[in-house]
């Protein structure tokens, strides 16, 4: 049998993305051995380096601003916010932009060296604040500044499947090294989780528009829960009109903002008009969706953006759209779409591609979880966006909560002593992961089951839900567990094995989609992203209050949690 | 080879078991829009789960994750479109050493020149001799000449190279014949 790699860090980090590095660096500044273990590689997989936006910056030094930013957050996210998380965001965002910059970061400024704001107003901002700086600003910066410490390793190509546990605290993990199939054991003073969303779970999103992987496929979600940790609202799930139609108009990014800047008109397939903006995000995500399932929309099944009437003349149009996404990706995308003259461009948008989850592990304002020694933040984490994310939020949850992370966990894991390894759960572990490869004669492959939770998640799980819809989910999902779960096979290869990544992933993608539903059937109201067909209200007497999944004897057990409060 | 098809001669090698690599040759429908990436990607999900790449994409042509070389030259398989009824061949990187099929090693390595070496010791000093040589060496396309001198194209600022400062590439540098002279 093979051997063991063993590796001891003071602080472990699941996950390099925006939340996971800059928790690296501040930590290593602090003294200690940091290891960074991403599933892909740093900057060449993840969400962060999607990003096509901002990073909502309210000026410090302008009481009025930080206040509208916590109004604007708390608006959107139907106060199901953690209050002190809010502030938190806006009172240190400016702080986290300001170190992106030092390390070499361009936010676009204009020519007296300003950051130029973008269209705030579209989406329900009540004042400017939204800078420019798309994901390789962030993460290429970020990478140049991990590269400098010697402090940091940083493990790619590295899957973790469990934490491992001592006591009742998170003493280390246990993965697989995709590269050589090697198993590994670590042991952590403290760990900390920065995995990212659960994009993937959907047929339709804006995490995966081609259905190449972006790497969001809710693994944090599930190790978390088996490891015992409590997590809220994970029904709130945020979805976005996707652009699917030329292919490739996807990577101009939010429909909203490509309509505001050209003044282009939103139509049905009989030319009227659906919307006018401003409109805040789950109000005019609702009014696409219903405009298509009234069969309004194009054959194939789609909104159409018309640039037509846009007051932009053909040459000015290409110049912001190159001036937006940088003049050789527009060359490129531009010859994909077979070098159209831009006015007759449509770009035809579907209704419900998941976009961001709200919900996730619990978190207070020092990033700690339920469970002593783990830590989690960004979009795995929750409570900062409540029932819907404001846009400009993601980007500084993840670089304000990365660096609170390392703050607090630092002088967590300067206390701790490493642990003794739980040498039964390895072996089971071990086991469990060993038994994917396992020849069968009645298996089925991990790519057809993952399909089939990404089809059943679309169809019942999306804007408008219903009791019905979220049972036959429910239905569907467990029978996915019980039938397809254990046949599952993946080809008995030791490197680089793709289909086994893929066979752990869908086992947890299981799990997470049952607590999506599960969450979602047991919140009996309307809020935000949550639309209930059955109960269309909001109702704040019985249901201003977070609901909860964690994990017991196996079992997945819905309960409901108090809302924090800021203390006035 | 039916014109509705795209005919793809990929690298299979598993340094575990393989003495040395072949090449295996798959054909598979086309549909509008498909790149290197979505063909690969068609690949490993419907025809041969065995094959190893670099699944993972940013969506805005800007990680770099995905490069191979197809029919000889370093592209972005992503960015790469594919045609009805036409042949490719498709191999890894080769610079870098390979883990299994397309896959190679990518690893923090500081200590190469890389396009910040180039701008102080050549570019700014004036040295430059506008030959071109590493606007075509750049596996990334970051290079361009302007005003016959070569500039980064990314946003940043001229002495940092988003790649080449954080990974292993160097390949302006061993391109630039002042650089190699000097």
């Amino acid at each position: 049998m093979k051997q063991y790699r063993i590796i001891e860090t003071d602080f472990l980090i699941l996950g390099g993305g925006g939340a996971g590095l800059m928790a690296a660096i501040g930590a290593a500044n602090q003294g200690l051995d940091v290891t960074v273990v991403d599933k892909g590689f740093p900057s060449r997989s993840g969400l962060t380096m999607m990003v096509m936006g901002g990073m909502d910056w309210p000026n410090v030094n302008d009481p009025k601003d930080l206040e509208a930013h916590y109004h604007d957050v708390l608006r959107h996210g139907c106060d199901l916010n953690d209050q002190n998380l809010v502030e938190a965001v806006g009172k240190e965002a400016a702080a986290r932009g300001a170190d992106l910059e030092r390390w070499g970061a361009d936010v676009l400024k204009d020519k007296d060296g300003k950051h130029v704001i973008i269209s705030p107003m579209i989406t329900g901002h009540s004042t400017a604040r939204v800078r420019y700086i798309p994901g390789p600003q962030m993460m290429w910066p970020l990478m140049a500044e991990v590269a400098r410490n010697d402090n940091i390793s940083v493990m790619s190509n590295t899957l973790i499947t469990r934490l491992m546990k001592d006591s009742g605290r998170v003493c280390g993990a246990v993965g697989i090294d995709i590269e050589s199939g090697d198993f590994l054991v670590f042991k952590a003073k403290a760990t900390l989780l920065a995995t990212g969303g659960a994009g993937e779970l959907w047929k339709m999103s804006t995490n995966t528009p081609l259905g190449l992987k972006g790497g969001a496929t809710g693994n944090g979600f599930a190790i978390a829960y088996h490891a015992g940790a409590l997590l809220i609202d994970m029904e709130m799930i945020q979805f976005s009109p996707l652009m699917f139609y030329p292919s490739y108009c996807e990577i101009f990014g939010n429909p909203m903002q490509v309509m505001d800047w050209f003044k282009a008109k939103l139509l049905n397939k009989d030319g009227e008009e659906v919307l006018t903006l401003p409109i805040t995000r789950d109000v005019y995500q609702r009014r696409i969706f219903n405009e298509i399932k009234a069969g309004k929309g194009t054959p194939k099944g789609g909104l159409i953006i018309d640039f037509t009437t846009s007051p932009l003349s053909s040459e000015e149009m290409e110049n912001k759209f190159a001036d937006y996404l940088g003049a050789e990706k527009w060359h490129i995308i531009k010859g994909m779409m077979g070098n159209k003259n831009v006015k007759e461009l449509k770009i035809e948008i579907g209704g419900a591609a998941a976009h961001h989850i709200m919900g996730g592990i619990r978190i207070n304002e020092k990033t700690e979880t339920n469970v002593p020694g783990l830590f989690a933040a960004g979009e795995v984490s929750s409570s900062v966006h409540g029932a819907n994310r404001a846009p400009g939020q993601a980007t500084a949850d993840i670089m304000v909560f990365g660096a609170r992370a390392a703050l607090y966990a630092g002088p967590y894991a300067r206390l701790q002593n490493f642990s003794k390894i739980d040498w039964d759960f390895v072996k089971k572990e071990e086991t469990r992961i060993k038994n994917f490869m396992e020849p069968r004669a009645d298996a089925v492959t991990p790519v057809s089951v993952k399909k089939k939770i990404k089809d059943i998640m679309f169809n019942h799980v999306t804007v408008l839900r219903s009791e019905q819809g979220l049972t036959t989910a429910l239905r569907e999902l467990i029978e996915i567990r019980e039938k397809e779960l254990p046949r599952m096979q993946a080809p008995a290869i030791t490197r680089f094995n793709t289909a086994l990544v893929d066979t752990i992933e869908v086992s947890d993608m299981v799990d997470v989609a049952e607590m999506i539903v599960r969450s979602a059937l047991s919140r009996k109201e309307s809020r935000g992203a949550h639309f209930m067909e059955d109960y269309p209200e909001r109702d704040d007497k019985n249901w201003l209050k977070h609901t909860s999944v964690i994990c017991e004897n196996n079992e997945i057990i819905i309960g409901t949690t108090p809302i924090t409060r800021r203390v006035a | 080879m039916s014109s509705n098809n795209v005919t793809l001669k990929v690298f299979r090698f598993n340094p575990d078991k393989d003495l040395t690599p072949a090449y295996k040759t798959y054909e598979i429908p086309y549909e509008e829009g498909m790149t290197v990436h979505i063909a690969l990607k068609y690949l490993y999900e419907n025809v041969d789960n065995t094959l190893a790449f670099k699944d993972s994409c940013c969506y805005s042509l800007k990680c770099y994750g995905c490069v191979v070389r197809v029919n000889g030259k370093e592209v972005r398989a992503c960015a790469t479109p594919v045609s009805a009824g036409q042949f490719y061949t498709i191999d890894p990187v080769s610079a870098h050493g390979v883990i299994r099929d397309l896959v190679v090693h990518a690893k923090f390595r500081m200590s190469t020149p890389s396009f910040k070496n180039l701008y102080s010791t050549v570019i700014s000093k004036g040295l430059c001799v506008s030959c071109g040589s590493c606007t075509d060496a750049c596996p990334h396309g970051f290079i361009r000449l302007k005003d016959d001198r070569p500039i980064l194209t990314t946003m940043l600022r001229q002495d940092w190279c988003p790649v080449g400062d954080t990974l292993e590439c160097g390949e302006c540098v061993s391109a630039c014949p002042v650089y190699q002279a000097e």
